[in-house]
């Protein structure tokens, strides 16, 4: 693998995969979900960050999830969630969202029942709009980015706001 | 240094590790700071872990600069301080130096920024570094060190992206919301 220490990029840089930025800003790339709404309540999310001590013990990321549903906009999500991990006895500290500005959104962020890899994994869910129709999820996380490929995404639909996974 | 012409990945990731300057996007990188929000010493707070408050020293001239006088840019703060997040920044300010070298500032957005009883407080550093008065900026913290990460960027001219690396970072705790110390 080449490692190039500095270069300078005069037109366009496109990228078909994905860029990681590093521990610089230590963010993760956008991970984008395409799905038409069903006409259960709620799509549910399982992100690749381990919900323990292995990433989060103590060292808290925040979770950025921008996504819509519906020709119109029925559903919209923008919000951040701090995620934190007691790092002594592996309580869960990870549902805050500090900031929401969506429109009929109601996140819920959880941590997974079962385990995924041998870890617990951070899901959330958000409100679908129950007509079937073009939906969107962008989703990244700030700090802990080296966990971008610990594990497969994963989405389902339910009634109840969290427990899906 | 190396112009690259093109690159293909195969599919995988790129990774950069020191940071992506998309100058003719006119957005900085994003500059990261860990910090426990301790007073240097207990001269300004007494135990150090006591203040209220983090003050953070850009890069960005606002004395003496005549190339970012009535340009303004537009500053991004997203962070958040204590494990449960007990208070979160989301803002986004405009900075405006003018032409007589006043600094001009206001928060416009505020994304849902979290605990907070005081907006950031922007302030022209007292002392010059590398010549030059900079941009600060004061932010309301728990009376603790207590873990917290803070992100910053700022939008506009590439004049002012073009500023990233003209003077180093600043950080420290401190027991008051204005440069009454003066702390930088």
């Amino acid at each position: 693998m080449a490692n190039l220490v500095s270069t300078t990029v005069t037109g366009r840089l496109r990228i078909d995969g994905q860029m990681l930025s590093g521990s610089n800003s230590n963010q993760t790339p956008w991970y984008q979900i395409s799905y038409t709404g069903s006409i259960t309540a709620y799509i549910h999310v399982r992100t690749p960050l381990p919900a323990d001590t292995s990433y989060l013990g103590w060292n808290p990321s925040i979770l950025e999830v921008y996504g819509f549903n519906g020709y119109s906009g029925d559903k919209v999500h923008d919000f951040k969630a701090l995620l934190n991990v007691n790092g002594y006895d592996n309580t869960w500290y990870g549902s805050q969202i500090p900031m929401n500005d969506g429109y009929q959104s109601s996140p819920t962020v959880y941590r997974s029942t079962n385990t995924y890899g041998g870890k617990t994994r951070v899901c959330f869910s958000v409100r679908q709009d129950q007509n079937g129709e073009p939906g969107y999820l962008f989703i990244r996380w700030w700090n802990n980015y080296g966990a971008w490929n610990n594990f497969a995404w994963a989405y389902t639909t339910a009634a109840d706001t969290t427990g899906a996974y | 240094m190396a112009t690259l012409q093109s690159i293909a990945l195969g599919g995988n990731a790129l990774n950069v590790t020191g940071g992506i300057h998309q100058q003719g996007g006119g957005c900085s990188p994003w500059a990261r700071f860990y910090h426990c929000g301790d007073c240097p010493n207990t001269t300004d707070c007494n135990p150090t872990y006591s203040g209220g408050y983090l003050h953070y020293r850009t890069p960005i001239p606002c004395e003496g600069y005549s190339a970012i006088r009535n340009v303004p840019l537009m500053l991004e703060i997203v962070g958040f301080h204590t494990y449960s997040g007990e208070y979160t920044w989301d803002f986004k300010s405009i900075i405006n130096i003018d032409g007589s070298d006043n600094l001009e500032t206001n928060v416009r957005v505020n994304a849902g920024s979290y605990g907070l009883s005081y907006e950031p407080y922007f302030y022209k550093s007292t002392n010059t570094y590398g010549g030059y008065k900079r941009l600060c900026v004061s932010l309301q913290k728990v009376g603790c060190c207590c873990v917290g990460w803070m992100w910053f960027r700022w939008w506009g001219s590439s004049t002012a992206t073009g500023l990233w690396n003209n003077y180093s970072w600043g950080q420290q705790g401190a027991a008051n919301r204005l440069n009454t110390f003066p702390y930088f």
